[in-house]
């Protein structure tokens, strides 16, 4: 029997993550139902983007926490959060432009903390696409519960 | 007021949302399908594979069944007179009077 790794996968289901995918739809829906958006949104948006914007907002939240609980398979649960993801980070990239755009140096603190979580997830879908990969190359495995590690009065 | 190339570049990265969004959806479909694909072919094998000792065993069950339904036929053929000659001594010894064992 050939030596076999166990394959590793990173979870979505991380306070950072779950906040900001719940923060986009909430954010976007509260835009639409009072009509209102950010200044620098308005003025660099064509109006078409503007509306593609928010429904994107909208479905990455939607679909990326789908995902991340999703009780199926685990390579399904990946495949549907890096749709959510890769929708969060096109988005948020949209905003970091125009906020600069717009703001220039007054952007620093909003259109810094937005690039940042854009650049996130930027990176949590080559994450998960490299964990995909992973999974596509050990094809017949299956998911084992591992127990934690360190234990209460057991060697660091 | 904000120069043109923010709307075009909010315009490419929006339409490299939705269309890497729309490939992501179509993959995740395809490989929810393919998932599925592949655990019926496992479990056609598995119950194939454990199919094909019981056939094996039920075919020389069959032959069994058939050596012992000849064997059982033969056997009773074989007890067949002697069940009879048995049954006249019996009438004999009870009815000696009786000619030929029968009264």
């Amino acid at each position: 029997m050939p030596h076999r790794q166990p394959v590793r996968v990173v979870t979505g289901r991380h306070p950072f993550e779950v906040a900001v995918l719940a923060a986009s739809p909430l954010a976007a829906a509260a835009m639409m139902a009072t009509n209102t958006r950010p200044r620098s949104v308005s003025e660099g948006m064509d109006n078409a983007v503007m509306v593609g914007w928010e429904v994107g907002l909208i479905l990455a939240g939607l679909i990326a926490l789908v995902g991340v609980w999703w009780p199926g398979k685990i390579r399904n649960s990946l495949a549907i959060e890096r749709v959510g993801v890769l929708l969060l980070g096109a988005a948020l990239s949209m905003y970091v432009v125009v906020v600069f755009a717009s703001a220039g140096t007054g952007a620093i603190v909003a259109g810094g903390f937005v690039g940042a979580l854009a650049l996130a997830s930027w990176v949590r879908l080559a994450q998960i696409w490299k964990d995909l990969r992973k999974l596509d190359a050990a094809r017949h495995g299956h998911i084992v519960h591992v127990p934690v590690v360190a234990e209460p009065g057991g060697r660091p | 007021m904000t120069p043109e190339w923010v709307q075009t570049a909010t315009a490419i990265l929006g339409a490299v949302g939705a269309l890497g969004g729309l490939g992501g959806a179509v993959a995740a479909f395809s490989q929810r399908k393919k998932a599925r694909a592949d655990a019926a072919d496992v479990i056609t094998d598995a119950s194939l594979a454990l199919i094909e000792p019981l056939k094996a065993r039920v075919a020389e069950l069959e032959i069994e069944v058939n050596d012992l339904r000849r064997w059982r036929a033969h056997v009773q053929a074989v007890i067949f007179t002697p069940t009879i000659t048995v049954q006249e001594i019996r009438e004999s010894v009870r009815y000696p009077q009786a000619r030929n064992g029968r009264h």
